[in-house]
């Protein structure tokens, strides 16, 4: 039972309005209302939306700019506002919360002095402690442009790695939350356009993946707009690999026109699209085919120093003589290996009984509780019927069990398994002649501080095997 | 806050001593949840009187109700406890003005009240996330002290983060 704010009057209605902050228990009022509503700073409130949804949030002011004439909003994020069932212009209404004391004192410019007198009389081992807590790393390394001190404490190689331990590292490492939440980026693209057309064009964007699937907390590092592609590289390359926020990319001007860059590649590199930072990996011999690559970047962590921002890269070419897995065989589909919430997933599909159904299915690589050996375990067992449309599975969901991606003809549909509907995502223009060899997706995450781009080491790496 | 039952015996009592001079009688349980008084209880088992020169009794009063409640709650292991626990930890952040909070915040760090740390740090940091970094310097009167190009230096080294 909430006291109302004010009764009878719809003085507690007030109209929505979206915040690209990702803090899920804040509701920003214009200080103006506050005051109209007698809140203090950090007060909490329920907040009612539509359908009888409602939860609880915290009040925080913002300065509204009278300059401009239009009513001032509330101000929730993406979740708050589909946890309500709210759209930006719709309206919520505010209520305290029983039990809750009465404010004393409303937030004013005194406080924020107070606070400013508390901020720079405050050590350095506690701001440090302050700014650890802030949302991500996008938001401190801003707030290291604002004075000596804040940059020093904030560029402090030791606050970046507790910042790490922090955010990706602590309690949440292995939970499913943890998996659920991690805001991801999934590319597609297509290499045909590199071996297969002729003619050479000058259009970056025709390299670009020709669809991107991402989640909303993926924009947040991206300061609210996608991401560019990768621009800023010295020659124009395509995606090989990618591990969290770094990708495996190799350059075209040293391809043979005839052969699918993931053949021929000698020229590697490693790079953050994000940070924009890049590196060239040592030249390596051509193989003649190349069925797959590996890369892995961990942070180095140790009992002794902690977990560091420091990172160690492997980069595996698998050459065919040495897989032992032939991934494509005609009678038994494509197999597809892929990580969903941190499990291990395979998939098979396949065209079945002349062309009158697929079958799909996945399984997953489960721990039983009494003996230690994984076994896998087939989750979905599914017939999808033929339409005129070919069907090739692309790629799971990084965060979502029920979802995978499927391409339908020119289309990319992300594929719900439970409900059994499809959605389109994306499609490309021109025909792709062989979409199990010439489409490949990337799947990026976004720990909460970018991964370093360290200088190659002096030692020199071993050669690779040849053959 | 009324001392145990009867059939709780075993409970220790400690004497905590502030700068100046209040003492605080608290049980063992209770004192313990800060991780300073842990480690002297844990290697001087019996002495019974602990003072504490750098804490002021306010602040000290403060630390320890908040310790009681904590231990109080965590005895009866009810899931529902966290929330309690949480509704609790946010009306006592509510209504801290700048000088409690800072000398709560100092006296937590003292004596190694890891959870009290947490939860004031995170009170100071809701205050100025969101904010940009003009209205930061603005707000909170703090002076861009970087000489010419420093600052364009440090916005160009991330620039990533400043788009």
């Amino acid at each position: 039972m909430g006291i109302r704010v004010q009764k009878k009057d719809r003085n507690n209605r007030l109209c929505v309005d979206e915040t690209m902050s990702d803090d899920d228990y804040v509701v920003m009022l214009p200080l103006e209302t506050m005051q109209r509503l007698h809140l203090s700073h950090a007060h909490p409130l329920w907040i009612k939306g539509k359908k009888g949804r409602q939860t609880m949030c915290i009040a925080i002011a913002y300065d509204h700019d009278d300059r401009c004439k239009i009513e001032p909003k509330t101000r929730l994020n993406r979740a708050v506002m589909n946890d309500l069932s709210i759209r930006i212009g719709g309206s919520v209404s505010v209520h305290c919360l029983p039990g809750v004391k009465k404010p004393v004192h409303i937030l004013s410019t005194d406080d924020n002095l107070k606070l400013a007198e508390f901020l720079n009389n405050v050590g350095d081992d506690v701001l440090s402690e302050i700014f650890l807590r802030l949302p991500n790393g996008r938001s401190a390394l801003q707030y290291s442009s604002v004075c000596k001190r804040w940059s020093s404490i904030i560029s402090d190689s030791a606050f970046i790695h507790n910042f790490i331990h922090i955010h990706d590292h602590m309690c949440l490492r292995f939970s499913e939350d943890y998996y659920r939440s991690r805001p991801f980026m999934l590319l597609f693209t297509r290499y045909d356009r590199y071996y297969r057309s002729g003619e050479s064009d000058d259009d970056p964007h025709y390299f670009e993946p020709f669809c991107q699937v991402f989640s909303e907390k993926s924009k947040v590092p991206h300061g609210g707009k996608r991401s560019n592609y990768l621009y800023f590289m010295p020659c124009t390359v395509v995606i090989l690999a990618s591990y969290n926020d770094l990708v495996l990319a190799t350059s075209l001007d040293d391809t043979h026109p005839k052969h699918p860059p993931f053949t021929a590649a000698t020229k590697n590199y490693i790079c953050n699209p994000l940070t924009k930072q890049w590196l060239e990996l040592p030249k390596v011999k051509p193989l003649h085919i190349i069925s797959g690559y590996g890369f892995v970047c961990e942070p180095i962590c140790s009992k002794k120093l902690g977990c560091t921002s420091n990172v160690r890269y492997r980069v595996v070419i698998i050459g065919r003589a040495h897989s032992t897995i032939n991934l494509l065989d005609r009678r038994m589909g494509k197999l597809h290996l892929g990580l969903v919430n941190g499990q291990l997933r395979l998939s098979q599909f396949y065209e079945a009984e002349a062309q009158k159904y697929y079958v799909f299915r996945v399984w997953e690589l489960k721990n039983k509780n009494d003996n230690k050996c994984p076994s896998w375990v087939l989750v979905y067992n599914l017939k999808l019927n033929c339409s005129e449309r070919k069907m090739f599975f692309l790629s799971f969901h990084p965060n979502h069990t029920n979802v995978v991606f499927l391409l339908r003809g020119n289309e990319v549909c992300q594929y719900d398994m439970f409900e059994k509907k499809y959605e389109k995502v994306g499609e490309y223009a021109d025909r792709i002649y062989m979409p199990w060899i010439d489409i490949s997706t990337h799947t990026i995450f976004y720990p909460s501080w970018p991964t370093p781009i360290p200088a190659l080491p002096s030692t020199p790496i071993p050669a690779l095997p040849s053959g | 806050m009324s001392s145990s039952s009867t059939t709780t015996t075993t409970t220790r009592l400690l004497m905590l001593k502030a700068s100046d001079g209040v003492t605080f009688e608290v049980e063992e349980a209770v004192a313990t949840k800060l991780g300073a008084i842990n480690n002297m209880v844990e290697e001087e088992g019996s002495e019974d009187l602990i003072c504490l020169p750098n804490v002021n009794g306010k602040f000290l009063g403060m630390v320890l109700e908040w310790c009681k409640k904590h231990a109080n709650n965590n005895t009866n292991s009810d899931k529902g406890n966290d929330e309690v626990n949480k509704w609790w930890d946010k009306e006592f952040v509510m209504d801290l003005d700048q000088n409690t909070l800072y000398h709560l915040l100092m006296a937590a760090d003292y004596l190694s009240g890891t959870e009290l740390v947490d939860l004031l740090t995170e009170k100071v940091a809701s205050m100025i996330r969101g904010k940009k970094v003009e209205e930061i310097r603005e707000t909170f009167k703090i002076k861009s002290d970087f000489l010419p190009g420093q600052e364009e230096e440090i916005r160009k080294k991330n620039s990533w983060a400043f788009e």
